[in-house]
């Protein structure tokens, strides 16, 4: 469960606010959405919950992910996961070694065996070795969504992942993601500028 | 590396500051007391404007001075213009490629080798003689001719001019590819102008500001070099730089104070002609406003007077090389002869020998004033991250001021600071001595490439691993592997073909590869010279190749195996 109290953010030593303060609960499993014209603060509101806020901005209010204070914690202990509009694969990496890397310390025999079995619900099997550079868009995004879960967040921050996708790879990837969260069955957060993207029946915030 | 553990990285602005600074400022402090007269630990109490006046009643100061600025001008002024010139010929051209290639181990030789390899090859008893001999010359004997070391310090100017054109070519490459260079070039030649007209009129206006710092620096170092001057500069008058540092080595210590007083006159004379850049630099755009504007169409002129310029500098520094590499294997090898007499091997053998100390302080010095830039310099860019950026900038600004300073300017009275402090002739102080030269370079070569890296990859790896200092070497670093090897090997040349740092603050006991060569150029044994200065070249050639070898892949190959760090 995520709950936001009272949020607000401002720039450091100014008092004025980005956006009205924000109050809402995201229940484990549920997408919910904040909007906005692009510049009113949406990816600072996510840094702020992903822990990777500038210092020029001042972070007030609550934000409170089953039980745990976030906004006082650093990034490393948040267990937030963000998916950004860009895959950010490691490029040096191959996809197992990318994978690999959000895993905890498992055995070698463990993590081949939970990779094998993640590609194979993202219709990737046989892909552990496959270059970074030599997979296609919507691989690429897939992979990307698939090492955000494996860490086992507490939480899925949603950064316009599919704004960069064309049109009928957006909707099918758009449906694995949503998918995966509610497996997962950890509470999501998307921000967007396209209704498209904002799952049916999904509470939405407006930032002003 | 999230805001809350961010904070402590401002350690390392403050350090690297106090790294180049205080050896700087107190270096200059105390080549200022001396010149007034006061140098206690010697014995001078006495405050007195006598140093200033024997500097300027010294028969040779003049003229020195003339030298210095003279041959620093002409040779950076040169170098910049044919770098233009070949640039606005070549550049993206299909002689680019081939050209960088060829230009690239130049950067990585030290200018003394160069210096040494164009004595043995212009010298009256030099190759170019030797196979003009006696067919063309009738020469059966060197002339007494003086084709290097003239008294107008012309082979000085020829080989600065030689290794800088290949430094400015490339810094001015790397700002040519942040101009957007192809649209430029397109609308230009669309209106009728032919490409190298676009280039000066459009493109090198903005590029004489991106490469104000390196031209700076060329024109200051030309202007103080003292191993480059000694080896193949005028005699009699030295450049003022070479006087000086004379002076400072004099048997006769009272020396020192006229010295003291000499360095700083350098320091004036370059800050006036760096000045004089500036407002050059400044000015230019509006003087030449009128012929940028004047509408004139050229056909497109011959792109070979260009390739002629790469070429002649390619050969000499080539033949230069060549010339070394058969010294070190003559054994008998009269003028005139073209060729040795007989050959041998021996002087490579005993190279174990007469090589070894110098060679594994060389290497000690570059690797450990390398390593301790890189941190600093890493330090100080991570930690803009997480400050203000504009004024991190500005301070990091400050890292370049010992490319501006004469090093003979400041170097004596670090020797004195450090005297007091019990660190001068000890490891710590050289290495201290190396970093202030070594850390504006690697800064220089990593910054741009360090900010370029997007931060996101580090949010998403610690939002992965939750270890913000795992991520940071594995995904951070590994990423950045190539530019930061670049650096390492850029440091480390710079370190290699330190002179004055090694000799001021090593009190003599420090012996490199460069200090030898230098030594041994004037008179010494030229095949010893030879194995010497192709082992000070070699070095960082070698580093540079493993740099150009380096991909992040390369550098986590055995990966399953970092993950097993993880406890």
């Amino acid at each position: 469960m995520l709950e936001l109290n009272q949020l607000s953010i401002r720039f450091s030593g100014d008092a004025r606010h980005l956006f009205s303060p924000l109050s809402f609960e995201v229940a484990p499993g549920e997408v919910a959405a904040v909007m906005g014209p692009s510049g009113c603060g949406k990816s600072t509101l996510l840094a702020a919950i992903a822990g990777t806020l500038s210092r020029c901005f001042t972070a007030s209010g609550e934000i409170v992910l089953n039980q745990r204070q976030l906004l006082k914690l650093p990034q490393a202990r948040r267990r937030v996961g963000i998916l950004f509009q860009d895959d950010l694969l490691f490029p040096h990496f191959n996809v197992e070694q990318n994978l690999r890397f959000a895993l905890g310390d498992v055995s070698r025999d463990e993590a081949e065996r939970r990779i094998a079995q993640v590609l194979e619900q993202a219709e990737l099997s046989g892909y552990q070795q496959r270059d970074i550079g030599h997979l296609s868009g919507g691989q690429r995004a897939r992979v990307s969504v698939l090492r955000s879960l494996l860490a086992e967040p507490e939480l899925l921050l949603l950064d316009e992942p599919f704004s960069k996708l064309d049109k009928a790879l957006r909707a099918q990837f758009r449906e694995f993601v949503f998918a995966q969260i509610k497996a997962m069955n950890i509470p999501a957060l998307l921000v967007t500028h396209d209704h498209d993207d904002v799952p049916h029946a999904a509470q939405v915030h407006a930032l002003q | 590396m999230t805001r809350i553990d961010g904070r402590w990285l401002g350690v390392f602005p403050a350090l690297t500051l106090l790294v180049m600074l205080v050896p700087l400022l107190s270096g200059l402090w105390y080549t200022l007391l001396p010149s007034f007269g006061y140098l206690p630990s010697l014995g001078f109490e006495q405050w007195s404007l006598q140093a200033w006046q024997a500097l300027f009643a010294h028969p040779l100061t003049l003229q020195a001075s003339g030298l210095s600025v003279l041959s620093g001008v002409l040779s950076s002024g040169l170098a910049l213009i044919s770098a233009l010139y070949v640039l606005s010929h070549c550049y993206h051209r299909a002689s680019w490629r081939w050209l960088q290639r060829a230009f690239a181990p130049m950067l990585a030789v030290p200018h003394v080798a160069l210096a040494i390899g164009l004595v043995f090859l212009l010298a009256p008893s030099g190759w170019v003689l030797r196979s003009l001999s006696p067919w063309l010359t009738g020469f059966s004997y060197p002339p007494l001719w003086q084709s290097v070391q003239d008294p107008y310090g012309l082979s000085l100017v020829l080989a600065l001019w030689l290794k800088e054109l290949p430094f400015l070519l490339f810094m001015l490459a790397v700002a040519a590819g942040q101009l957007p260079l192809n649209a430029s070039l397109a609308v230009g030649q669309s209106l009728g102008y032919s490409r190298a007209q676009v280039w000066w009129r459009v493109i090198i206006p903005q590029l004489l500001p991106r490469v104000r710092l390196p031209m700076l620096a060329v024109l200051a170092f030309a202007c103080s070099v003292v191993d480059v001057a000694q080896v193949i500069g005028p005699t009699k008058p030295p450049t003022l730089a070479v006087l000086v540092w004379q002076w400072f080595s004099h048997s006769d210590v009272s020396f020192r104070l006229m010295g003291a007083a000499g360095a700083l006159w350098l320091l004036a004379l370059i800050g006036s002609v760096l000045l004089v850049y500036l407002w050059l630099e400044r000015h230019y755009l509006r003087w030449s406003l009128d012929w940028q504007l004047n509408g004139r169409r050229h056909r497109p002129r011959s792109d070979k007077p260009a390739g002629l310029l790469v070429a002649a500098a390619m050969l000499l520094a080539g033949l230069a090389m060549v010339v070394m590499l058969i010294w070190s294997f003559a054994w008998r090898w009269r003028f005139p002869d073209m060729l040795p007499q007989t050959w041998q091997l021996g002087t490579w053998q005993q190279a174990a020998e007469f090589a070894y100390s110098p060679f594994s302080q060389s290497l000690l010095l570059a690797l450990s004033s390398v390593l301790l830039s890189l941190l600093l310099c890493i330090g100080c860019l991570e930690y803009e991250l997480h400050s203000d950026r504009a004024r991190a900038l500005r301070w990091s600004k400050l890292f370049y001021l010992p490319l501006l300073v004469p090093q003979v300017a400041f170097l004596f009275g670090l020797q004195v600071q450090l005297l007091k402090w019990q660190l001068d002739g000890r490891w710590l102080g050289v290495i201290w001595a190396h970093t202030v030269f070594v850390l504006p370079y690697v800064f220089l070569s990593l910054a741009d490439n360090y900010r370029g890296f997007d931060q996101r990859y580090m949010q998403a790896a610690v939002s992965l691993n939750h270890r913000p200092l795992l991520s940071f070497v594995q995904i951070k670093l590994a990423m950045l592997a190539k530019p930061i090897a670049v650096a390492i090997a850029v440091g480390f040349s710079v370190s290699i073909a330190q002179y004055l740092p090694t000799l001021f603050i090593g009190a003599g006991r420090f012996s490199t590869l460069t200090t030898e060569a230098v030594a041994l150029a004037s008179g010494g044994d030229r095949r010893i010279t030879a194995v010497m200065v192709i082992l000070q070249s070699l070095l960082p050639l070698l580093v540079f190749s493993l740099a150009q070898l380096t991909t992040p892949k390369r550098v986590f190959k055995p990966f399953s195996w970092t993950f097993h760090v993880r406890t």
